[in-house]
């Protein structure tokens, strides 16, 4: 009887003093139940006059397993260097007022998307230029304790159209272990670093004409794609030219591009470096070469300081062999 | 051989010379023969050069033409044209033309790409594209062009071909050449394909509790690990920025004391220091399989904690798109109490912006 007693009292304590056990190993979560959600937006800007208003259609998608409700809020967006884009957290002051986001929450099914719009009204008197519509996607905040909100923050771009002042600067600079004009490595890198510095947004696209001298062919064309930069932006492109021969002028010819005044012209930024690379194999052949030539050179003058005055080949010798 | 027959002719009738002096005597007669050689080769050369100069100034035919439209429907507007070809011979260009066969076409053309071109302007006058370079430069043979317009109007359904011509300021032709024909139909199916930028954002915690009692180190410091994956096809990537409320882990008691966080923000990262404390914050760890761009700020490195901040810090980046696998970030979040924490229930909201990059 007191075995047994013993026996359900362990058992008692056991059953308590366990579940303290595994809340000291894990100590955890209420609330875990994977969201997703997905933002698309039209990959062009869009075209609206002012007074008009334009109806932008977004697409917001629940890849996950079950319904997510969300809420979209215009936020003030900052288009920053070389790509990065920050939200100011507060509605955007200028167009707030001419912008209207679906009312919260929407459903958006599991596995399915839905397509809400955006309408943006362009006040009469704006100037020609690229604006930007920043929104964030917000799922509705579930559990208790510590929420975590998972958001996606966007923007659409609209495009007044119309006849504008656009302006790039450039620099070209090169890159790697360079001796003045001579890099030493086996390919010519550097970067481009392009900023607008008009008054209005630009979208550019450029090539990288390589060309190499002695030996070299046609000129090597590679292509930058079409990019964005938002006024007194900058953006550095990556550029790389290939000599084709262990030692060689290469010369790259940036050519950035954007439209005129209108997009029936473009206009162009040419940025130009010629360069001798050489490679580091070749370097170490040469270097090889003219460490062998004073080695023999060295060899050379003491064999003649040390060989003695009558050593065959001399006109004494050949007397002497008379 | 040459320069020993030579030897012998300038030798004459001295046969019984010595042939060290015949030698002697012959070795100016092979530098002359040699200059001579070297002299015949180089105009050779030369004669060689300005024939080959000749052939490049004439006329030559395009290479590797192609003319694709945006819509093949009869009279549809709004149309891009894209062509492209490689130039055969050397020259200034400073025209080029695009003359349909037979139709009408309409519209402003307007220039959406140029490559392998200079700058220049667009029109449409009888019926043929003129691309005028603004300031013309020699464009060598085998450079290929590329020149996508807008603004078209479709002719009547039908057959046609592009004739290509360019040419140089005096409107002589450098090249020429006719694209593959292209159908105009009215009763063919435009197939457009318009691939937005998409982005998905998946996180697996709405929310987390940690049950802690400042008597046991197990219950004084606890974590949780916020699993994120982010998918996207942005051309420059994405942004993950992390924020909290302006208020902070903060308790619903009396005096809403907070439990502060390990650093001011994420550039003071420091270890974590671990109970008995009273502190908050976050690591990150993550890995961008394909994702060349994929950066964790490196304020993170050796296992650095970062106090949250209401404004927010960017602590993933990416400047390329993550391609098919998506990238795995993971945030630890951990928190310490000490005796000095008031009892009660703490709340706090931490928010994870996901914002694809502009390209």
């Amino acid at each position: 009887m007191q075995r047994r007693m013993a026996s359900i009292a362990i058992g008692l304590v056991a059953t308590v003093v366990w579940p303290i056990g595994v809340l000291a190993a894990t100590p955890s979560p209420a609330h875990k139940a994977p969201r997703s959600i997905g933002v698309s937006v039209p990959p062009d800007p869009v075209q609206v006059a002012p007074g008009q208003t334009a109806t932008i259609p977004i697409r917001v998608v629940n890849p996950g397993s079950t319904p997510v409700d969300v809420r979209i809020v215009g936020q003030g967006v900052n288009l920053l260097d070389n790509g990065l884009v920050q939200f100011t957290g507060a509605p955007d002051p200028v167009w707030s007022p001419h912008t209207v986001f679906p009312a919260p929450y929407l459903t958006v099914p599991a596995g399915g998307y839905i397509t809400p719009t955006i309408a943006v009204t362009v006040p009469l008197g704006e100037r020609p230029d690229l604006y930007y519509i920043g929104f964030v996607v917000t799922p509705r905040p579930a559990g208790s304790g510590v929420l975590v909100i998972n958001q996606v923050g966007d923007f659409v771009t609209i495009d007044i159209p119309g006849p504008r002042v656009r302006k790039l600067g450039g620099l070209l600079t090169i890159s790697g272990v360079t001796l003045g004009p001579i890099q030493i490595g086996d390919e010519l890198a550097g970067q481009v670093l392009v900023r607008n510095i008009g008054p209005s947004a630009v979208l550019f696209y450029g090539e990288n004409d390589v060309t190499a001298a002695p030996f070299g062919n046609a000129p090597d064309q590679i292509r930058f794609p079409t990019s964005l930069l938002p006024i007194a932006r900058s953006r550095v492109v990556a550029v790389s030219a290939q000599p084709g021969f262990p030692i060689a002028i290469v010369t790259m010819n940036v050519t950035l591009t954007y439209p005129g005044l209108t997009e029936a012209s473009t206009q162009q930024l040419v940025l130009t470096n010629s360069t001798l690379v050489v490679s580091p194999w070749a370097l170490a052949v040469v270097i090889a070469l003219l460490a062998g030539l004073l080695v023999w050179r060295v060899y050379r003058a003491v064999r003649r300081q040390t060989a003695p005055a009558g050593r065959p080949g001399t006109k004494g010798t050949s007397a002497a062999r008379k | 051989m040459s320069g020993n027959t030579s030897a012998a002719l300038f030798a004459g009738g001295q046969a019984d010379s010595s042939a060290l002096r015949e030698s002697a005597q012959a070795r100016p007669s092979r530098r002359m023969h040699r200059l001579a050689s070297m002299l015949l080769a180089l105009t050779m050369l030369a004669g060689l050069s300005v024939a080959t100069a000749q052939k490049a100034q004439a006329a030559g035919t395009l290479t590797n033409i192609s003319w694709a439209v945006s819509d093949n429907q009869a009279a549809a507007t709004a149309v891009d044209y894209g062509f492209s070809f490689t130039t055969a011979t050397s020259g200034i260009i400073k025209t080029m033309t695009f003359t349909i066969s037979g139709g009408t076409l309409a519209g402003t053309p307007a220039i959406v790409t140029n490559y392998g071109i200079s700058a220049g302007t667009v029109g449409l006058a009888a019926n043929v594209i003129t691309y005028t370079v603004t300031t013309p430069v020699t464009i060598p043979a085998g450079i290929p062009i590329f020149l996508e317009l807008s603004g078209l109007t479709n002719p009547a359904a039908g057959s046609y071909t592009e004739a290509i011509v360019t040419k140089l300021a005096s409107t002589a032709t450098i090249d020429s050449g006719t694209s593959p024909a292209v159908v105009i139909a009215a009763s063919n199916t435009a197939k457009t394909i318009v691939v937005a930028e998409s982005l998905v954002f998946t996180l697996d915690t709405a929310a987390f509790t940690f049950n802690m009692d400042p008597s046991l180190p197990a219950l004084a410091e606890q974590s949780h690990v916020s699993n994120i994956t982010v998918l996207t096809n942005a051309n420059s990537g994405y942004s993950l920025t992390v924020a909290d409320n302006a208020t902070g882990l903060e308790c619903t008691c009396t005096g809403n004391p907070a439990i502060p966080d390990v650093s001011s923000a994420m550039a003071t990262a420091v270890a974590f220091p671990g109970a008995p404390v009273s502190a908050a914050g976050y690591n990150v760890t993550g890995t961008g399989v394909g994702d060349a761009g994929f950066v964790v700020n490196a304020h993170f490195a050796g296992s650095k904690y970062a106090g949250y901040t209401n404004a927010g810090d960017v602590v993933v980046t990416s400047s390329t798109p993550t391609g098919a696998t998506a990238n795995t970030i993971a945030i630890t979040d951990e928190t310490a109490i000490d005796y000095a924490s008031s009892a009660g229930s703490y709340t706090d909201t931490i928010t994870y912006t996901v914002t694809p990059n502009y390209s």
